[in-house]
Parts: C-alpha cells; sequence; structure tokens
C-alpha cells in the first residue's frame, strides 16, 4: 500500500515537471528547425541546425535590443540598489522629522500596488515634454520607480538583523557616520545587495508595458517589446522567432540555476512581507 | 560637532531617493489628476479642462463595464485554481524531503520567466498548425478537441486563465510548501494515536493552522493578477471582440489605440482611488486582528 502511494506520488511530480517544462522544450526545438519541420508538425526527429541563431545574431536590430535590454537592466540594477541601501539604511538607524520615513515607507507600497500603466499614463507625457521618450535613460528612469520599493523593503529587512553595537564600536574608535556606514554596513549586508541585484535585474529584464510605450525604435527599444512586434507582422518567421524567445529567457534560466538559494531567500521575505 | 554630522547626513542619504519619489511617482500622478479632469489631445499636445465629463462618460462606457466584468472573472478563477492546485501540489510533496529541492528549481522557472516571454511562448504552443498544444493533439488521436484556442472566443478566456495558472501555481505551491513545514510533525504523531484519518487530519489540523498562511498568499496573488498585462497584451491583445480585454489591456487601448488619453487617465485615477482604499482598509483590518 505503502509503495503504491509513493509511485503515485512520483508519477504525480512527474506529471507536474512535464506539464511547467514541456512548453519551453517545444519552443526550444522550435529554434533548432527549420521552416519546412516546423509547418510539417515534426515533434523530435529532424535534423537540428543552428540556422535560425546564426540568421539572427547577423540582425543589426536584433543586437541593438538585446545590447538595449542588457544596458537597461544593468544601469536600474545599479541605481535601484544604490539608492534602496542608502534609504533603507537611514529608515532603520535615523528618524526624520514628521514621520517622514513611516511616509516613505507607505509611499514605497502604495507605488508597488497600483497598476503600473496608471504611472506610465502620465510618465509618458511628461518624459514627452523632456524629449526623452525612445531613449535608454527614460527606461532606465521609469525602471527605477518600479524598482526601488522592491529594494528599500528587501534591504531593511537585511539592515534590521545587523547589531547597532557594530556601528557604535566603530564609531568609539573614531570612524566618521558615514565611514561607518562604507566600512561596518556594507560588506555585512553583501548579501542583501545580491538578493536584491538579482531580483531587480531580473524585473527589469523582463519588463514589457513601459519599454512598449516610451520607445519606438531600435535606438532604445529592448527585447520583448522587439519580439512582440515581430508576432504582429503578417508573415512571421518561427524559427529565427523561437531562437529569439530562447536569448530572451535564457538569463532567467542561468540565475534560477545558479542563484536558486538567494533567490528562495527573496521570495520568502516576500511572503512575510 | 557628532550631532550635527549625524544630521545632515540622514537627509544626505535619504535624498536621492526623495528625489526619485518627488519626480518619477509624486509628480506623475498630479499630472494624471490634472489630465483626469481634461480633454487631453496627444498628438497636438492641447488640454482642455472638462470638469467632470469624464465621469459621465465613464458611467455610460459599455466597453470600461465589460473590462470590469472580465477582470474579475479572470482573477477570481486563476486563483481558486491556483490555490487548489498549488495546495494539492504541497501535500503531495511535503513528505519528499531529497526531491524537494529539485522540484523548487524546476517550479522556480515559470515564475521567474517574464510575463511576456510566457505569452510568448504560449502564442507559439497555442497556434491553431504549427503549435504543441495542437499537434500533441492530433497524434494522440484526440485532434476533434484541437482548437484555435486564442483565436476562438469560446476558448480565448480559458487560454488566458490557464496561462496564468501555469505560470504562477508554482509560487502558490512554493508558498504554502513553506506554511507547511512550519506545522509541528508531533501534532500529526499524536493524531495517528488518536486514530485519525487522513482527512480529518487535513480538517482539523492542516487547514486550521494553514488558514493564515493562504490568507497572505491569496492576497499577494490578487494585487497581481489584477496587475496582468503583459500576458494577455501578447496573447489576445483583448480579443477576439473585447472576450479577454481586462481593465490594465483596456487602459492601454483606451490610452495608446485610442488616443482618448484625457478619458484614460481618469480611468487610471479612478483605479489608484480604489486601490489605496483598498489598502487603508486592509492595513486597518489586520492592525486590529493584531491586537
Amino acid at each position: 500500500m505503502r509503495t503504491i502511494t509513493k509511485i503515485a506520488k512520483i508519477i504525480g511530480i512527474g506529471f507536474v515537471v512535464t506539464v511547467v517544462l514541456s512548453p519551453l522544450v517545444w519552443v526550444f526545438l522550435t529554434s533548432l528547425k527549420d521552416f519546412k519541420s516546423i509547418m510539417v508538425g515534426k515533434i523530435f526527429f529532424f535534423q537540428p541546425l543552428l540556422d535560425n541563431y546564426t540568421y539572427l545574431l547577423a540582425q543589426e536590430d536584433f543586437l541593438k535590443m538585446l545590447v538595449n535590454s542588457a544596458v537597461v537592466a544593468l544601469s536600474t540594477t545599479f541605481v535601484a540598489v544604490a539608492v534602496g541601501v542608502l534609504a533603507a539604511y537611514e529608515i532603520v538607524r535615523y528618524k526624520l522629522i514628521g514621520n517622514l520615513n513611516s511616509f516613505i515607507l507607505g509611499w514605497l507600497l502604495l507605488i508597488r500596488m497600483i497598476f503600473p500603466i496608471t504611472l506610465a499614463i502620465p510618465l509618458y507625457d511628461l518624459l514627452r515634454s523632456y524629449n526623452l521618450i525612445n531613449t535608454r535613460i527614460a527606461l532606465v528612469l521609469a525602471y527605477t520607480i518600479l524598482n526601488v520599493p522592491y529594494a528599500v523593503w528587501i534591504l531593511q529587512t537585511f539592515l534590521r538583523s545587523i547589531p547597532v553595537e557594530l556601528e557604535e564600536a566603530a564609531k568609539v574608535d573614531g570612524c566618521s557616520e558615514l565611514g561607518a556606514f562604507l566600512r561596518i554596513v556594507l560588506p555585512i549586508v553583501k548579501p542583501g545587495l545580491g538578493v536584491a541585484s538579482i531580483f531587480v535585474f531580473i524585473f527589469s529584464w523582463n519588463e514589457f508595458l513601459f519599454a512598449l510605450i516610451l520607445t519606438s525604435t531600435s535606438k532604445a527599444m529592448t527585447l520583448p517589446v522587439g519580439i512582440a512586434r515581430q508576432f504582429q507582422q503578417y508573415f512571421v518567421q518561427w524559427g529565427p522567432m523561437a531562437a529569439a524567445i530562447s536569448i530572451f529567457i535564457t538569463p532567467i534560466f542561468i540565475l534560477a540555476l545558479v542563484a536558486q538559494k538567494h533567490l528562495l531567500k527573496g521570495l520568502t521575505f516576500q511572503m512575510l512581507k | 560637532m557628532q550631532f550635527n554630522q549625524k544630521r545632515w547626513i540622514k537627509y544626505l542619504m535619504i535624498s536621492p531617493l526623495l528625489l526619485i519619489i518627488i519626480l518619477l511617482s509624486i509628480f506623475p500622478l498630479i499630472h494624471l489628476t490634472k489630465l483626469a479632469f481634461s480633454d487631453y489631445d496627444l498628438t497636438e499636445g492641447s488640454e482642455t479642462y472638462t470638469g467632470l465629463a469624464n465621469y459621465h462618460r465613464m458611467i455610460q462606457d459599455k466597453s470600461f463595464w465589460n473590462s470590469l466584468e472580465k477582470t474579475l472573472l479572470y482573477v477570481s478563477i486563476s486563483i481558486v485554481f491556483e490555490l487548489v492546485i498549488g495546495l494539492g501540489l504541497a501535500l503531495l510533496v511535503k513528505d519528499f524531503i531529497k526531491l524537494r529541492s529539485l522540484i523548487r528549481t524546476f517550479v522556480l522557472i515559470p515564475m521567474l520567466m517574464a510575463p511576456i516571454g510566457v505569452g510568448m511562448v504560449w502564442k507559439l504552443n497555442l497556434k491553431p498548425e504549427i503549435g504543441a498544444v495542437n499537434i500533441i493533439l492530433r497524434r494522440i488521436h484526440l485532434g476533434r478537441f484541437a482548437q484555435a484556442w486564442i483565436a476562438d472566443p469560446r476558448w480565448a478566456m480559458l487560454a488566458i486563465i490557464l496561462v496564468e495558472i501555469w505560470q504562477w501555481t508554482p509560487f502558490v505551491f512554493l508558498f504554502l510548501l513553506a506554511g507547511l513545514e512550519y506545522i509541528p510533525k508531533e501534532l500529526y504523531d499524536a493524531a495517528s494515536v488518536d486514530g485519525a484519518s487522513i482527512s480529518q487530519k487535513f480538517r482539523h489540523i492542516t487547514l486550521p493552522l494553514l488558514t493564515p498562511v493562504i490568507t497572505t498568499c491569496l492576497l499577494l496573488r490578487t494585487i497581481d493578477v489584477f496587475k496582468a498585462f503583459d500576458k494577455i497584451y501578447i496573447l489576445t491583445g483583448g480579443g477576439p471582440s473585447n472576450i479577454t480585454e481586462i481593465i490594465n489591456v483596456h487602459l492601454y487601448n483606451v490610452c495608446f489605440k485610442f488616443l482618448n488619453y484625457g478619458y484614460g487617465a481618469f480611468l487610471a485615477l479612478i483605479s489608484i482611488v480604489f486601490i489605496s482604499m483598498f489598502s487603508i482598509v486592509y492595513f486597518m483590518i489586520t492592525r486590529k486582528v493584531a491586537k
């Protein structure tokens, strides 16, 4: 009886893993097929080719968008985490006039709750009046406000676990306020910076709505918008399309495998929020 | 001296964030409020104050009420299924200590993927001729169940809900699994000694102790599913004939497709007001419960 339930459970788990992975495997397989194999509907028995990838990487626009995605995501990560750790430290350690700290925390929560498009509507108009539409800077600005709430909240929980005595001891030894932060706190909070960076990077790399609204050509357009536009063409080249999707989701795969522990930490934080 | 330094340094530390908050959220939201009571021509940039005209328009706007209805349908069905499947899986995997970390890695993948990436993957998989779903259905001689899916008014809503479930059930699963790990094993042992059946243990131990975790999980998912845009934009764009036009897709279409910028801003403002009220009420209730 016990072995039967065990086998049933293993079959159930196997089924779940299959359901999760097979749509992704299918897209990857499609990216290795030529046009004919795709149209005939071959599943496994086809001649795997890298033609779609070489075709794609020869496209200037595709490369530009790949670079845009990377530049925007990395810049946002840097800005949001740097601003976030300074602010989170201030919130944890000091008091400001008139409960300003609680107002900031509450406001950040509200930003995270509202529909992103409600922020995109006025931002589009404002950025347009400063001639920033279709620039990477516009995207970095938008992504910073979208991600800074998360960065502040998660870094705050990491910073709270650091005992004040460490900094006080440093100050007794002649360290300045800023020196204590830079030399004592920052090295200790490194894991927190790691978790925050990974998540901000993923959110920015994955972001679609603002990129759709704020960019129009490959000058600033990111990969998801570029690929999405291809879907609207009358004649879709499925092979290169599947290859582009595969390239787009690969960094996330690698992160999921490499940084699994960090990711779970970040997610459990989200659960306890 | 020491005291003075402490004084300016804290303002120095918070100032970048304050600047970002003011320039990129407070200022835009004020601008949104201004737009909401005007008729704004995006191409010319001309703005005329129209008072409550946008409000009257909303009351009579059938497509807006349709989008609300579709949103509620989408959110409620998705969440119920995510919860039921996620809980089932968590109970299933609970005792497999060795397999657990492996399963965690696999189920992390969909939830970390871009919603837009998920949408693209499924757009390919649901294509009538070359998509995996129909090809596999035909291979196993169930070809008569092959559909146009996202292009078919009868199936489109179900299809986008299935994609939502595919992506986010793993989150519910991980969340509830973490909750289950906190329930002391001794409770189950004691119940076994008293001769409790599996269903009795579930009803009298697991469910009551898991309720707070389930509530939090539901809340997080509700907030998130209401925000859905990317997947549906790429899969159906709100179609066929507005059947999947949830609120965010509607807002996008009003503002950026039909260029009714002022009216779109008004709808956006209404949604913000509702969300703020909801969170205030929520925090007041949780505070009372905590006390």
